[in-house]
């Protein structure tokens, strides 16, 4: 099922230089997708605008046929869409644990015990208990990145964004960060789109886009 | 409900910074606790004291228009009051009560007058050091030695209401006696060997044909230590005051002319001055008549009150527009520090109102804290800092008037023309303002700590508003 759909979409920052031109793309549940691209092709404005952090001026993007136009940006981007950020994006004064509860309460997603369920999550992606209740700055990259995942899956979006997920990672842990992605997406019948550069990304989605000058050149 | 525990989280993790937030409004709170209390408490203390206290208004000649008119017009003529005017305008509903007396200098060769010349004679009798007694000697034709005063109600003779005149013999005559009495001070008793039931026979120095004979009812001691006796006249000597009946002195003076007569209404409420004052003039009073009331010398007396009030209303002001602009400056660093938490809460979907009431709880956590701190702390030292701000009130106005008198070298230097009595009063300023702290008071602090942390607040909401979480995290990267 398609559940995320680009259609004719062009963006300018200056109203001059068009960053993307004319882009229509189909996402569907259970499908792991890459987007790959050299520097300033595009790609993390193209993230920006899925996640709906950059606003839409022309074309659209439909979310389960809707426009994310229309709907509240800010419960699309805390229900509707995990987003894994290159540099994490975390709250350093929190612990591992409380950086995905914080993610339950914004979203307002029900359940019972929070607390279990992101214990639960952590585990998932390779974090005991112990290092749950660690403050994210004693943290690895490795494992911020994991929990970053963990935080994405918090509220059962049916999307996970990620944003060069396995940038800053060693190759052992860049390996085991795409299983785990690549899981969700199998698994979990999630829609997986992972920007990015690395050829193992290649060889583990199911298709890949490339962004080429803001044009989407070629797709298998 | 996550909102407040990531506000409380946010709070123990930047300590430094909310107990610099926290003493500032907590001093705040204390200068405001203690300035609008002294307010509150001043402002009762002045209506309580303006109530309990009469309002009180008599008339005088206003000298100086009509000098100023004889100038102009040289026949100008002033219809003199007379005791049924002053009945006219008693007759007001603006009037609680009223009364007035006649008042006329009498000679006598029965009785030798107290004076200080005889006093200073008694303890020196060497006749070169004698001062130029001209009054005593050679009296002059028109003044008499002796004051005969007659009140419409006995019961407002001041210098009995307030001790300075106290009957020692004998008692005093009814409002309604008609019979020729007096009372007279034990001094002039004592100096002429008189008692009660003596007669003794007063003249008229303006017409010496004028004779009454007037009989002693009653003694009074006199216990005034005002050294009123100007040039050394007998007449302005308080020990040769003489108190009399209303009949007994209308026999002995001229009724229509109104130096003789003086009248004071006590009016219901100091609101009534003004409307009081133009029904006189609408019933006839002359525009040459001033209306004078108590009201000044009443505030007079809670000046330093007012001057203490005023002044922590002020510091009040200033210590808000500083607080205000220091705690603006604390927000908007706390701000540029945060913007990074700012745009990871923003990125992952809390909405801008969510973030800035996160933002704003904190503020408002350790308002309430301090505000608590400072109520208990306020509290406490609302009172001695009251009676110490108003110890040294006083005291400056005291050491004010001792530094002019040192100036001059000597004491009771007059500063208000030829009003001698005036002058030299000296006034005894309110010294005690019991301050309350009531409810109202409470909730104006909270008022005020609320204001101060809305507008302060404000800044985190306009900067919030400013943010985008994209532009944040890329400037991050």
């Amino acid at each position: 099922m398609c559940i995320l759909k680009i259609e004719n979409l062009n963006f300018s920052y200056d109203k001059e230089k068009y960053v993307l031109k004319d882009i229509n793309l189909d996402f569907k549940e259970g499908k792991a997708y890459g987007i790959f691209g050299k520097s300033g092709a595009g790609k993390t404005t193209l993230l920006s605008l899925i996640a709906g952090l950059e606003k839409i001026t022309d074309g659209d993007i439909l979310y389960d046929n809707k426009s994310i136009k229309k709907i509240n940006r800010d419960n699309y981007r805390s229900s509707e869409i995990g987003v894994i950020f290159q540099s994490y994006n975390l709250l350093p004064h929190l612990t591992a644990l409380e950086n995905v509860i914080l993610s339950m309460d914004i979203s307002r997603v029900k359940v019972q015990d929070k607390k279990k369920k992101a214990l639960e999550l952590l585990k998932r992606v390779g974090l005991d208990e112990k290092k749950a209740n660690r403050k994210i700055l004693t943290l690895s990259g490795g494992e911020q990145q994991r929990v970053s995942i963990a935080r994405a899956l918090s509220y059962d979006a049916k999307i996970i964004l990620a944003d060069e997920p396995t940038g800053n990672l060693d190759k052992e842990t860049e390996e085991d960060i795409l299983n785990l992605l690549i899981s969700l997406a199998d698994k979990d019948n999630k829609c997986v789109i992972i920007i990015s550069h690395s050829n193992k990304v290649k060889e583990k989605v199911d298709i890949v886009y490339y962004l080429v000058n803001g044009k989407i050149k070629v797709t298998n | 409900m996550y909102i407040l525990k990531n506000s409380w989280i946010n709070i123990v993790r930047s300590k430094g910074r909310n107990l610099l937030i926290g003493i500032i409004i907590t001093i705040i709170t204390i200068s405001a606790l203690v300035a609008l209390s002294i307010n509150k408490s001043s402002k009762n203390l002045k209506e309580n004291y303006i109530n309990s206290n009469p309002v009180e208004v008599s008339f005088s000649l206003d000298m100086r228009s009509i000098r100023n008119e004889r100038i102009e017009n040289s026949d100008l003529t002033i219809e003199p009051i007379n005791e049924d005017d002053i009945k006219n305008y008693g007759n007001s509903k603006y009037v609680k009560d009223y009364y007035y007396t006649y008042q006329k200098s009498l000679s006598s060769d029965d009785v030798d007058a107290i004076s200080i010349s005889d006093i200073l004679k008694k303890e020196d009798n060497s006749e070169e050091d004698r001062p130029n007694d001209m009054m005593h000697d050679n009296k002059m034709a028109s003044q008499g030695d002796f004051k005969f005063v007659a009140y419409s109600d006995i019961a407002y003779i001041e210098n009995f209401l307030n001790g300075t005149n106290k009957i020692i013999s004998g008692s005093i005559f009814d409002n309604d006696s008609e019979a020729n009495v007096i009372v007279i001070s034990s001094d002039l008793a004592e100096e002429n060997d008189l008692e009660v039931n003596d007669k003794i026979k007063f003249y008229d120095p303006e017409d010496t044909d004028k004779v009454c004979e007037f009989e002693i009812i009653a003694i009074y001691e006199d216990t005034s230590t005002n050294d009123d006796n100007f040039m050394n006249m007998n007449v302005m000597n308080s020990q040769n005051q003489i108190y009399t009946t209303m009949t007994a002195i209308k026999s002995m003076i001229d009724e229509n002319n109104s130096n003789n007569i003086s009248a004071k209404f006590y009016l219901t409420s100091s609101d009534d001055i003004e409307k009081f004052k133009e029904e006189v003039t609408e019933k006839g009073l002359s525009s040459y008549y001033t209306l004078n009331d108590n009201q000044d010398a009443i505030l007079e007396t809670l000046k330093p009150v007012e001057n203490i009030s005023n002044f922590s209303m002020t510091f009040l002001v200033i210590i808000l527009i500083v607080g205000i602009i220091i705690l603006i400056v604390i927000n908007m660093i706390n701000i540029r520090d945060r913007k990074y938490e700012i745009g990871v809460l923003r990125a992952i979907g809390m909405n801008k109102l969510k973030v800035s009431v996160e933002l704003i709880l904190e503020l408002f956590i350790v308002s309430l804290v301090s505000l608590i701190i400072g109520t208990l702390i306020g509290i406490s030292a609302s009172q001695p800092i009251t009676n110490k701000m108003l110890e040294n009130e006083i005291n400056s106005y005291t050491e004010e008037k001792q530094e002019v008198e040192n100036n001059f070298g000597r004491g009771n230097i007059e500063r208000k023309g030829f009003n001698k009595m005036e002058a030299n009063k000296n006034i005894d300023y309110v010294d005690n303002l019991n301050v309350k702290i009531d409810i109202y008071t409470i909730l104006q602090l909270f008022g005020v700590v609320i204001l101060i942390t809305i507008i302060s607040g404000s800044i985190t909401i306009i900067s919030i508003n400013k943010y985008e979480p994209n532009k944040i995290l890329q400037n991050r990267v």
